[in-house]
């Protein structure tokens, strides 16, 4: 089998309500048979949020490939190209083993003791200096949930500061924002099988064939059986799914709010509404209808530059659907009106009834494999347990889980976001940065800026990874962490599957788990709860699990029927509690929503500008169990098109890459199948500018340049594309600071979700003057 | 009637609090979010203030002045952008946004009560179209009070805590 050629396999058509057939894909290094293999060790993937089911292969206590679980409800079996070969990078021979610590300018290796000792003296000299607010953490949407969970008691409780937050803002953040806008809660309201069982599916910006393989696989499946679901696609690349889509919608980047307006404009012009839901299960009806009224086909397709007839179809198609399956991913997230954008798709399926029921569901969806998970234990910008920062009754029942003074835990305002933080470094107002399993340095945008925050002197940095990455290279102290695969612990997918990975082989050399890291730092600080005990009170994974367990029950994410053991039966899906021991395939199936305002995760902002609204004022909406429909109004994107910087620059991901390649660039199928950086034109737009295909180019911002090969696509005229995923580590120290696409990106993010904006900015390419 | 100088008022401190918005997105134009989405809401307000020119010439006001040539507010902008550069990297930065943010929040209660004001005239002008225009207003200038006071609860914990 060849992934890397065949990413999605061969074709397993199925039809409407049947079941998807299995089909077990297998990799074993070094030609070794099933046969060969000592033992396989449960776990589900970490390399994309789609969360499939695996087993690790191990031999001689080393890993050496991995298989899909044919039983497994999320993939029957199945495997993408990352999956499949990114496990690779574990046995990598340029893994951390050993803590290093910045001398006399370098780093030099060091021992675990010497390193813990300088973190946890700098930790309490600031602590004294300038309290806990001079501490910001930044993590991953890689750990497992108990780590994150123990790396929020020991952030807001333990120092008590408002600065913790993952990468997952980057990916994740307004999937979360969305769901709470609209529903009261986080949460994707439907599971993957209702994928099996739609009539139609809506894909915004979203390129799930890249994103998340083995849901396009079985998409295609169900796009390839006898009863074929209409396919609505808005991309303004020519991606699998628009290749396959019934009408591909190529809106220029930053537009999604226009055309979701007009579709919903006709869908009340033309009468497609489920009047007797809107009247029972929502409010804001009014408002919506008002506004959308402004937005006719014609003014939509001519803000995207789309065919006004293609948008008339799409939302017919959209509006005659029995059921109907929508997913929005980062062609929203990451464009400026994020979360203003994401809630019209939960509104085009409140205004259509389409919700709570088989077949019937919105995906907001997540980038990173554990991303859910930052987002139920408080590791981004959430309260633990999905509570709300700004009731008082959570914040105390919080204080009484954990044993602290209410005052401990900041909660003055939201937990701060990932930008902020930076910024704060950036003033500095935070003094000591630990990054765990993450690498700014190449994904945050705008990285001449990212950079001069991670190399001043006053900042204390702190790198936990398996790798040397780009962040590493300005770190005070680096940590040798644990991979998957060396550590037990639990993760959720997008549908709210929770899976098992189990402990298959040892860490290399010294390296720790970050479970490990986190509890020897709290140790050696001394944290402690009321009663003078340990704050963290658990030693190993499960109990960590159990602690949340305790805390999370009664909330959406009720963790409290889930125990390891029930785990290694299979994976379940919150909210799993006593009542519901096998887990809850869909929310809201009596369509009730969480919006209650003594429940609710959430007040809700001004989708404009992100003020946010009190408690007094959301009251007083009356929601009340009902969702939410949202009106906003377009306003272009800050930085439009010029003389200067005349094109759109849209980012994003490969199929073969994850994130800035940490992994899958050591894996040695993937870097070969996309070793290197290149830049996506349309033709016309190339023939102006003299670019044949190849040709290398260089691609200019305000604020920064790539120079990368030139690739003629199908992209929208007036649109380039450049992959995220290029940053310096495997360049031996040459051309450095012209192959990351965030080079070129702004400073920005949406007001609401504060999801940085990679997909709106300005450039202008040329082609490279040739070197002689 | 009385309705003309109040819409006056109302205009001059419209116009203001968009030029204030302009100058603190400026001013700050290194804290990404107070630069673009004051510098939204600025232009927003400008558009507000505009709005309002023929209801001035209705109720027997001169028409608005000129906003003042573009090279000096090109100059002004300059300035002020070159000020935030240079206090950007500074640990005096968020005391100092702290303080416009409140200076503007102050400002822009003034124009929401101006407003509020102004479309009471409306009602007993019986103006429908001037009641229209208010409300917006209105709506448009709680938004900016709104995002003010989220932006000083979220900021002024670490300002006051460094």
């Amino acid at each position: 089998m060849d992934r890397i050629r065949d990413v999605w396999g061969e074709r397993t058509p199925f039809q409407l309500g049947g079941a998807w057939p299995e089909r077990v894909d297998l990799y074993l290094a070094d030609g070794l048979e099933e046969s060969d293999v000592d033992r396989w060790v449960r776990s589900a993937c970490v390399l994309c949020s789609y969360g499939c089911g695996v087993e690790i292969a191990v031999r001689d206590d080393r890993i050496v490939g991995v298989r899909g679980v044919a039983a497994d409800h999320v993939n029957h079996g199945r495997m993408g190209p990352k999956g499949l070969y990114g496990w690779q990078a574990n046995n990598s021979t340029d893994r951390l083993t050993r803590p290093l610590i910045r001398s006399e300018g370098k780093l030099e290796e060091s021992d675990w003791d010497t390193a813990m000792s300088m973190i946890v003296d700098r930790s309490k000299q600031l602590l004294s200096d300038r309290g806990p607010s001079a501490f910001g953490f930044y993590t991953s949407g890689q750990l497992f949930l108990e780590e994150y969970y123990t790396q929020a008691v020991v952030a807001r409780a333990g120092l008590g500061t408002a600065h913790l937050d993952g990468n997952t803002r980057l990916c994740t953040a307004t999937a979360d924002a969305a769901l709470k806008e609209s529903f009261g809660c986080d949460g994707n309201p439907g599971c993957y099988e209702d994928i099996d069982a739609c009539d139609t599916l809506f894909l915004v910006g979203h390129n799930v064939a890249e994103t998340q393989t083995v849901l396009w696989a079985r998409i295609l499946d169900r796009l390839h059986g006898p009863d074929r679901p209409a396919l609505v696609v808005v991309d303004p690349r020519e991606t699998s799914p628009a290749r396959e889509a019934d009408i591909h919608l190529a809106i220029r980047n930053g537009t999604n709010l226009p055309l979701l307006n007009a579709i919903q404009h006709e869908l009340i012009r033309t009468d497609r509404i489920d009047r007797a839901f809107v009247d029972d299960h929502t409010i804001g009806f009014d408002e919506v209808a008002n506004l959308v009224e402004h937005y006719p086909p014609e003014r939509a397709a001519d803000v995207c530059a789309i065919d006004v007839e293609d948008i008339r179809r799409a939302a017919e198609l959209i509006g005659r659907s029995e059921r109907l399956v929508s997913t929005v991913l980062q062609g929203v997230y990451q464009s400026h009106q994020a979360t203003a954008s994401a809630v019209q798709v939960n509104n085009i399926h409140l205004l259509r009834g389409m919700i709570g029921r088989r077949g019937a569901a919105v995906f907001q969806m997540n980038g990173q494999p554990t991303a859910q998970n930052t987002r139920e234990t408080g590791a981004n910008g959430d309260f633990p347990g999905m509570r709300n920062w700004a009731n008082m009754e959570h914040v105390a029942e919080l204080a009484t889980l954990w044993n602290v003074d209410e005052l401990t835990i900041p909660h003055w305002g939201p937990p701060t976001h990932a930008m902020q933080i930076f910024r704060y470094a950036e003033i500095g107002s935070i003094r000591f940065l630990w990054v765990t399993a993450t690498n700014p340095a190449v994904s945050l945008p705008e990285l001449h800026r990212i950079r001069s925050i991670l190399a001043q002197e006053r900042l204390f940095l702190v790198v936990s990874d398996a790798f040397l990455n780009e962040t590493a290279e300005f770190a005070d102290v680096v940590l040798p962490a644990a991979l998957w695969g060396e550590k037990v612990g639990t993760f959720t997918n997008a549908d709210r599957t929770v899976h098992i990975s189990d402990k298959a082989v040892e860490a290399p050399g010294e390296a720790r788990s970050d479970f490990d890291i986190l509890l020897h730092y709290a140790d050696r600080m001394g944290f402690r709860d009321r009663d003078g005990e340990p704050l963290v009170k658990w030693r190993e994974p499960e109990e960590a699990l159990r602690a949340f367990g305790a805390l999370s029950k009664g909330r959406p994410a009720d963790y409290s029927g889930l125990s390891y053991a029930r785990l290694r039966e299979g994976p379940v899906r919150w909210p799993c509690d006593e009542a519901r021991p096998d887990g809850t395939p869909r929310l809201y199936t009596d369509h009730v929503f969480p919006t209650f305002t003594d429940y609710a995760e959430d007040y809700g902002h001004d989708l404009l500008t992100g003020a946010a609204l009190e408690e007094a004022d959301y009251r007083a909406l009356g929601v009340e169990g009902r969702a939410r429909l949202r009106a906003a109004e377009y306003v272009p994107p800050r930085e439009a098109p010029s003389d200067d910087f005349p094109l759109r620059l849209t980012t994003g991901r490969r199929v073969y890459h994850f994130h800035t390649r940490t992994k899958t660039g050591r894996a040695a199928e993937l870097d070969a199948a996309a070793p290197d950086v290149w830049v996506e034109i349309e033709p016309s737009d190339a023939q102006a500018l003299g670019i044949e295909q190849g040709d290398l180019c260089v691609v200019e911002s305000p604020r920064g340049r790539v120079i990368a090969p030139a690739k003629l696509t199908g992209i929208k005229q007036g649109v380039v594309f450049v992959p995220f995923h290029y940053g310096s580590w495997d360049l031996k120290g040459n051309g450095g600071q012209t192959r990351a696409a965030n080079e070129l990106t702004m400073t920005a993010w949406d007001p609401v979700s504060r999801q940085p904006l990679f997909k709106t900015a300005s450039v202008r390419v040329s082609k490279a003057p040739e070197v002689r | 009637m009385k309705i003309g100088p109040a819409l006056e008022h109302l205009h001059s401190s419209q116009r203001d609090l968009a030029d204030e918005l302009q100058a603190l997105a400026e001013r700050h134009a290194t804290d990404h979010d107070v630069y673009h989405v004051g510098g939204m809401l600025a232009e927003r307000c400008d558009r507000l203030a505009k709005g309002l020119g023929p209801f001035l010439e209705a109720y027997g006001q001169d028409e608005p002045d000129d906003d003042g040539s573009d090279i000096v507010r090109t100059f002004a902008e300059r300035v002020r952008r070159t000020t935030a550069a240079m206090v950007g990297r500074s640990d005096k930065a968020g005391l100092l946004l702290l303080r416009d943010l409140r200076e503007l929040y102050v400002h822009a209660q003034e124009t929401e009560i101006d407003w509020t004001i102004a479309r009471q005239g409306a009602l007993v002008a019986r103006d429908q179209a001037l009641d229209i225009t208010c409300l917006t207003g209105m709506q448009e200038t709680e938004r900016v009070v709104r995002w003010l006071k989220t932006r000083i609860k979220e900021g002024a914990p670490q300002a006051l805590a460094g």
